[in-house]
């Protein structure tokens, strides 16, 4: 979450028509404040965007996806609750429990998100801590980036902003900010009741926006032009494109268009798109590693490794496979042999003079040997198994199961 | 992007995210081609050294 930074009200007073009401005290004069009756909760994600300027819809779905992938937003939602002062109040409920008499400098507020990040980590074993560092590196820069300007239209006088520019009218009234040096502001009180004539307020003219740039449009149509040549890679059956590479291609245009205009044209928006495909990598990687699981088909198979192989990879999705080593002669000629199972019953035929070192996997199953089960009820069961006569193995075999059995018998 | 999108003052925002986006990008890739994982254990201490140091740095400079 940003820190809470207190933002400016730039004020010029010009000519004198109103009287100044008190002194330039007040609720924070701060556009990060929350406003829990107009908000769907505690009114975070509306304070952060009204913030930074962005939609707090965005912030919301941020919120939502990092309680999702870990947790972590329900944190981060938190934290805003406690360090982001309500609307009216002079400060934040952990100003308050904490007696200060100054709000939180945004480095504090920083420093304890990271102080979270860390804690949160730690119990999570680092789930999550990339996405708590992007969030509280983005919302710090953002913060940064709006030092120096006035979150608010500028406007003429000394006082306080004209009803226009206050904001809604749910919003905390915006403290007078201090005259400048050259109008001196009176230090006795009682001629804070001012002139009886009042200031005249006066919008200066809005400076020209910068032309827009095309570096955004630029980098999405490279990273879709990209896309597309290996996605047409992938269909035409080329070794080594699939789906979650094409994405992180495309990730990787994103970023160095993000690069790019740390010199040349702008285009913050882009990283938006990047946490998207960052999202859709994730998601379409964690697919890959399931299509993988349970490639190979359905039925039943029997896999016969040839006396002449050196080795042998076979694979089915669903179903029941024997693996016959049978045929294998004495050689001292090494073989490596791979066979995996999504779900289903592995069966292992091993040779009784051939040295035989078998390798069995099931994550969720069990394993037997020879009518006895060696391995059940577990995670992730392992077993290294040795057959045949004794020496150096000449046959490597990894044998494993997603789900179900791995089953060795005698030939 | 030469007549609009002219040079302008260095965007640490930019540079930031870009890097960001950038390096994770190329560390899924390097990890699913070649099958090396990366070790990260560095990166919390070396995030805390950064901050740390910068915090330092910036509060002398005051």
């Amino acid at each position: 979450m940003p820190g809470a930074g207190r933002g400016t009200i730039v004020a010029v007073m010009t000519e004198t028509t109103t009287a100044p009401q008190g002194p330039p005290s007040g609720p924070h004069p701060s556009l990060l404040y929350r406003d829990p009756d107009n908000s769907m909760f505690a009114g975070v994600c509306t304070a952060v965007g009204r913030y930074t300027g962005t939609d707090p819809v965005i912030w919301r779905i941020v919120t939502v996806v990092l309680t999702v992938f870990g947790g972590a937003g329900v944190l981060l939602y938190v934290l805003g609750w406690l360090l982001i002062p309500k609307a009216g109040a002079p400060m934040s409920i952990a100003e308050g429990a904490l007696r200060r008499r100054q709000p939180l400098t945004p480095a504090v507020v920083l420093a304890i998100v990271l102080v979270a990040l860390f804690v949160f980590s730690g119990v999570h074993r680092g789930h999550g801590l990339w996405a708590l560092a992007v969030i509280a590196g983005v919302a710090y820069l953002v913060h940064r980036d709006r030092e120096g300007r006035p979150l608010v239209p500028s406007y003429a006088g000394a006082a306080g902003p004209p009803a226009d520019v206050a904001g809604p009218a749910d919003a905390p009234q915006a403290a007078p900010a201090p005259p400048p040096p050259a109008a001196s502001w009176p230090t006795d009180p009682a001629a804070w009741a001012g002139p009886a004539t009042a200031p005249a307020w006066k919008v200066p003219p809005a400076e020209p926006r910068p032309p827009r740039s095309r570096l955004g449009v630029v980098t999405l149509s490279v990273a879709a032009l990209v896309s597309g040549v290996l996605v047409l890679a992938d269909q035409a059956g080329a070794d080594g494109v699939t789906p979650a590479r094409t994405l992180a291609v495309a990730l990787l245009v994103v970023g160095g268009g993000l690069v790019v205009g740390t010199w040349l044209g702008r285009a913050r928006w882009l990283f938006l798109v990047g946490i998207l495909l960052a999202v859709a990598l994730v998601g379409t990687a964690a697919t890959d590693d399931a299509s993988d699981t349970f490639r190979g088909g359905l039925g039943e198979r029997t896999w016969v490794v040839s006396p002449g192989a050196t080795d042998a990879s076979y694979r089915l999705g669903i179903g029941e496979a024997t693996l016959d080593l049978r045929d294998l002669p004495a050689t001292g000629r090494h073989v490596a042999v791979d066979a995996h199972i999504g779900a289903g019953h592995l069966i292992v035929l091993v040779p009784d003079d051939v040295p035989i070192r078998l390798h069995a996997t099931a994550r969720v199953g069990d394993i037997t040997e020879f009518g006895r089960s060696i391995a059940n009820g577990g995670e992730r069961m392992e077993r290294t198994l040795t057959y045949g006569p004794p020496g150096d193995p000449q046959v490597e075999v990894d044998a494993a199961v997603t789900a179900g059995q791995v089953e060795v018998r005698h030939g | 992007m030469a007549d609009r999108s002219e040079r302008h003052p260095r965007d640490a925002v930019s540079l930031v995210l870009g890097l960001l986006l950038t390096v994770g990008a190329l560390m899924f890739l390097v990890t699913d081609v070649t099958g090396h994982g990366f070790d990260l254990r560095w990166v919390v201490p070396v995030a805390l050294i950064a901050i740390g140091g910068l915090g330092l740095t910036a509060s002398l400079r005051r």
